[in-house]
């Protein structure tokens, strides 16, 4: 999307069309055509604002659009940095391939992708990924625990969470594995496998954290894993520059992510489990304007119903104590006693409240332009959507604000003082002349 | 316990208030692209009786196009028929573990269901068949022929085709009330034509016996086997050769259709229309070359096949049966122009009528593809048409036709049934001065609304003094509900743009949202 503008890509047999739409009325803006058969597709928007696509097609050649100079400029300007996946999900042999952008050797063209890296996956489970926008935002790249000690979080834009679980009714040995592969570098960041577990397995990647939900054949329960990942370090910043240059401007590219350090494939890993009591077939966490509010995660479940669920409770520090047992600290930090079960569905957090959505296959969240608020649409054969405020609508008034009491009283108070005011000086004056 | 209980509740919660319901929130329920559909009246009620692709049955309610009711059949489940008695209403389905046949009332709840497995080494399965025999439903399917007690759905009787394989494709009600037969046809693995009789009491074999000398490789025939609204004749594509059972006869009569339509050509392609009609059967012949698409109606009333019209070009055909038995057929042709063509009881056909425009716009959901006729009787006595018409964008429409121009009563768009990819969310101007700017509206562009809306906030009648002194700050929390008198209110306003003011239990509440009504 570029401002109003939506580009849709549609795909014939044998012809390729670009569609640049206009978000507000639909109206068709301009329309290209090519051959050839698309694999992907990926926005690049320029220093000067507007937008281009960048193209791959099956023979791993790269076309841009629009092909102009200073389209090819800026792409030629970003070829180290330029790196993509494809997931090859249908193919017999799946598998997880990671490609580079790179100078053509042919003379008519200008780019083309190079295979980097790839991950062959099994062929007899479902595979399931998700990732974290690219869009989003992070809130703190802290967490502040109840001694005042901070853990630094592990947010990596480039992370993908692959799950990959074996069907049902599957005579094969029943297992559910997630893995977080960073895809620039290729390195599988963490990986998780529960034996006896089976699809259906839905993810939901967040900052530094990856929620998802299995069904435990062993256990006959849905099972729900919270997984956060830190940094493995609690000094990241070299302590001496921080004394002398203050601290680090991260959004300088030089104090960015870096997939290839070593530090980048070393996270720290801690993860809960707990029961859940119904099927879910989507998931997605909430997202705001600023990330500064709490998330929450959005589960749709499969009856139908959006039902939001605090992270607080698919927190990984939950301790493992007695709730009589909490330190002063633990309590400091708002943390909720482990319990195995995450129990039934509080009727509060439905969001769908009267309405049915048939058939939920996606959920989708979007920030608005209220930090407190996030958009959620959920969509099945059924479309819904509403606004969801994980921490309350700290910064909206009640439609029943009253507005008239809260002018009334500036304006009274505006002549309050100014009255006390002539009063004050018309008493010293009188004073004066006594 | 009761900490964590305690806890757990000092989680924020998502509850709305009673009177956000649908007020902060939209739903809109979709059914999908219309693969059958029947009308129904009953009462003051018309309604739409529908099966989508989605697998997805529905009722809309002809006047508005809202659903009445629906039901949401389980995913892999694909609708191959819709009947009804004027009663109940019958749907047949195929999945990969059988076929469902289910008994609906005319308000959607479903009455008795029953599971048809798969016959036993079939390679593959084709559309079961029914039909309301009796205090029964007789459904035949792969080798079997099965009955259903009509009011609680158990098995009354079934009967098994012995000895070679069958695949039964439909069935017939042929003679007098108290001496029906019921026939059934299928088609034998040696290609000959299975016709079974049998009693619809008790399902016993009154005769059997296997019809023509056709090769193996006639076995499960693609084409659909088709009934003339006599009964008189079964008829079936095989290749380019047309066959035609007379219904009492053991003679199946071969016509090929190259001799037939010698100026047609992609014959080889042509498909035999699902129509019910007397004496008559519809032909579907795609466009080949540098010919152009035709549909052939061939009369198969004196014995032999003769074409009775050729209709050039894109034209959807509708069928539709009076109460009174008459059948009329429409032909619309580029979706614009609407002709008719009525048959008498005895079978006798109408020339078609003159052209009635529909408002049809092939530009807005490209070409036609699916047609219903809904015929009723005018005040004055002639009768007048209703067309329900599914596009290739999936949208539904009810259409009447009219000499000056027609109307459209009603479009659902469906296309929003199959989302797949991924949601972009685009922030719509809510002021006109948004609609130019760039990026995210600043609130300088939103100062027009607030004067707007306080300058309304005046203007607005005052609250009721009694229910909201009494019950402001006393709003409970709820997660299920919603304010009926806000939403009538913006149901009658048709459209959401309004702002509005409706008493509600917590007093008076503006009812407007910016946002497109539900469906």
């Amino acid at each position: 999307m570029e401002g109003h503008k939506v580009w849709a890509i549609v795909q014939d047999e044998a012809q390729l069309r670009i569609l640049c739409l206009d978000a507000h009325n639909g109206q068709l803006v301009s329309e290209s055509a090519s051959t050839g058969e698309l694999l992907h597709v990926s926005k690049l928007r320029l220093d000067d604002g507007a937008s281009g696509l960048l193209l791959f097609d099956a023979s791993l050649s790269v076309s841009l659009h629009p092909d102009t100079p200073a389209m090819r400029q800026a792409v030629h300007a970003r070829l180290d940095s330029f790196f993509f996946y494809l997931l090859f999900k249908a193919e017999a042999a799946p598998s997880l391939r990671g490609y580079s952008l790179r100078l053509a050797a042919d003379a008519g063209k200008h780019f083309e992708l190079a295979p980097r890296w790839a991950l062959a996956l099994p062929s007899d489970v479902e595979l399931s990924s998700t990732d974290f926008p690219a869009t989003a935002m992070v809130g703190s790249p802290v967490r502040v625990l109840g001694d005042r000690s901070v853990m630094h979080k592990y947010v990596n834009r480039n992370l993908l969470a692959l799950g990959l679980a074996t069907p049902q009714n599957s005579s094969d040995e029943a297992y559910v594995q997630v893995m977080l592969v960073d895809t620039v570098s290729g390195v599988v960041v963490h990986s998780a496998r529960h034996a006896g577990c089976s699809a259906p397995l839905t993810l939901a990647l967040a900052e530094h954290w990856l929620v998802y939900h299995y069904w435990c054949g062993n256990q006959f329960q849905y099972q729900m894993t919270a997984t956060e990942l830190y940094a493995n370090n609690t000094l990241l910043d070299d302590p001496i520059s921080l004394l002398v240059g203050g601290p680090l401007d991260y959004t300088d590219r030089a104090n960015m992510f870096d997939a290839f350090s070593p530090a980048a494939a070393q996270p720290h890993v801690a993860s809960q489990t707990y029961a859940f009591g119904t099927g879910v077939a989507a998931m997605a966490a909430t997202l705001t304007a600023g990330g500064l509010t709490p998330k929450a995660v959005i589960l749709a479940t499969t009856a139908g119903q959006l039902v939001t669920m605090s992270k607080n409770l698919l927190d990984t520090r939950r301790p493992l104590v007695h709730p009589s047992k909490m330190s002063q600290q633990q309590k400091e930090e708002g943390l909720v006693p482990y319990a195995p079960t995450l129990g039934g569905i509080n009727p509060l957090t439905v969001l769908t409240h009267r309405h049915t959505i048939a058939r939920p296959a996606h959920v989708f969240t979007a920030p608005t332009t209220l930090e407190s608020t996030s958009l959620v649409v959920g969509i099945g054969l059924d479309l819904f959507l509403t606004r969801t405020a994980p921490a309350r609508e700290f910064d909206r008034l009640n439609d029943d604000f009253n507005h008239v009491a809260l002018v009334g009283a500036v304006a009274f108070l505006t002549v309050a003082t100014l009255a006390s005011n002539w009063y004050t000086k018309r008493r010293d004056l009188v004073a004066a002349w006594k | 316990m009761r900490a964590v209980s305690f806890l757990l509740l000092l989680t924020p919660t998502a509850a709305m208030f009673e009177d956000q319901a649908d007020n902060i929130d939209w739903h809109r329920q979709n059914l999908g692209r219309a693969a059958h559909a029947l009308f129904h009246s009953e009462n003051t009620q018309r309604l739409a009786i529908i099966a989508t692709e989605s697998s997805v049955l529905a009722a809309l309610d002809l006047r508005s196009g809202s659903v009445a009711w629906r039901q949401v059949l389980p995913v892999g489940e694909s609708v191959t028929s819709l009947q009804t008695n004027g009663k109940v209403l019958l749907s047949l389905s195929t999945t990969p573990a059988g076929a469902f046949v289910r008994l609906w009332s005319m308000r959607g709840a479903m009455l008795w269901d029953a599971l048809l497995p798969p016959s036993a080494g079939a390679k593959e399965m084709l559309p079961p068949d029914a039909l309301f025999a009796g205090p029964g439903v007789v459904v035949s399917w792969g080798d079997s022929v099965t009955a259903f007690d009509y009011n609680v759905g158990d098995v009354a009787w079934r009967w098994l085709a012995s000895g070679e394989e069958v695949q039964m494709r439909r069935l017939l009600l042929v003679g007098e009330a108290e001496e029906q037969q019921l026939q059934a046809f299928g088609v034998l693995s040696s290609g000959k034509l299975l016709r079974a009789t049998l009693s619809p009491k008790d399902g016993s074999l009154v005769t059997s016996k296997a019809l023509g000398s056709h090769s193996a490789s006639d076995f499960l025939p693609r084409s659909q086997m088709v009934v003339t609204l006599d009964q008189a004749s079964v008829a079936w594509l095989k290749g380019t050769a047309l066959l035609q059972h007379k219904v009492g006869s053991d003679v199946i009569a071969t016509t090929q259709l190259e001799t037939l339509l010698p100026s047609l050509g992609g014959l080889g392609a042509a498909q035999l229309l699902p129509l019910t009609l007397p004496g008559m059967l519809a032909l579907a012949v795609p466009a080949h070359g540098d010919a152009p698409a035709a549909t052939v109606l061939l009369s198969v009333t004196g014995g032999g096949v003769v074409v009775a019209d050729t209709l050039q070009g894109e034209v959807q055909l509708a069928h539709a049966l009076s109460r009174e038995g008459k059948a009329t057929l429409a032909r619309i042709d580029g979706g614009t122009e609407l002709r008719v063509m009525a048959f008498e009881p005895d079978g006798k056909a109408s020339a078609w009528s003159e052209a009635e425009s529909l408002p049809y716009s092939a530009a807005e959901h490209g070409a036609l593809a699916a047609a219903w006729l809904n015929s009723y009787a005018r005040k004055d006595g002639s009768l007048g048409h209703r067309l329900l018409l599914s596009s290739q964008d999936d949208a539904l429409q009810l259409m009447q036709a009219a000499k000056d121009g027609g109307h459209v009563a009603w479009v659902r768009e469906e296309g929003l049934a199959s989302v797949q990819g991924s949601v972009t969310l685009v922030p719509l101007p809510s002021l006109v001065t948004d609609a130019d700017a760039e990026g995210p509206p600043a609130f300088a562009f939103a100062l027009p609304g607030v004067l707007q809306g306080l300058q309304r906030r005046w203007s607005e009648p005052p609250p009721s003094p009694r229910p909201t002194s009494r019950l402001r700050g006393t709003r409970t929390r709820m997660a299920r509900g919603r304010c009926c008198s806000c939403t009538a209110a913006r149901r009658s306003l048709g459209c959401t743009q309004a702002v509005a003011s409706c008493f509600g239990r917590i007093g008076w509440r503006r009812c407007g949202t910016g946002h497109p009504p539900p469906r």
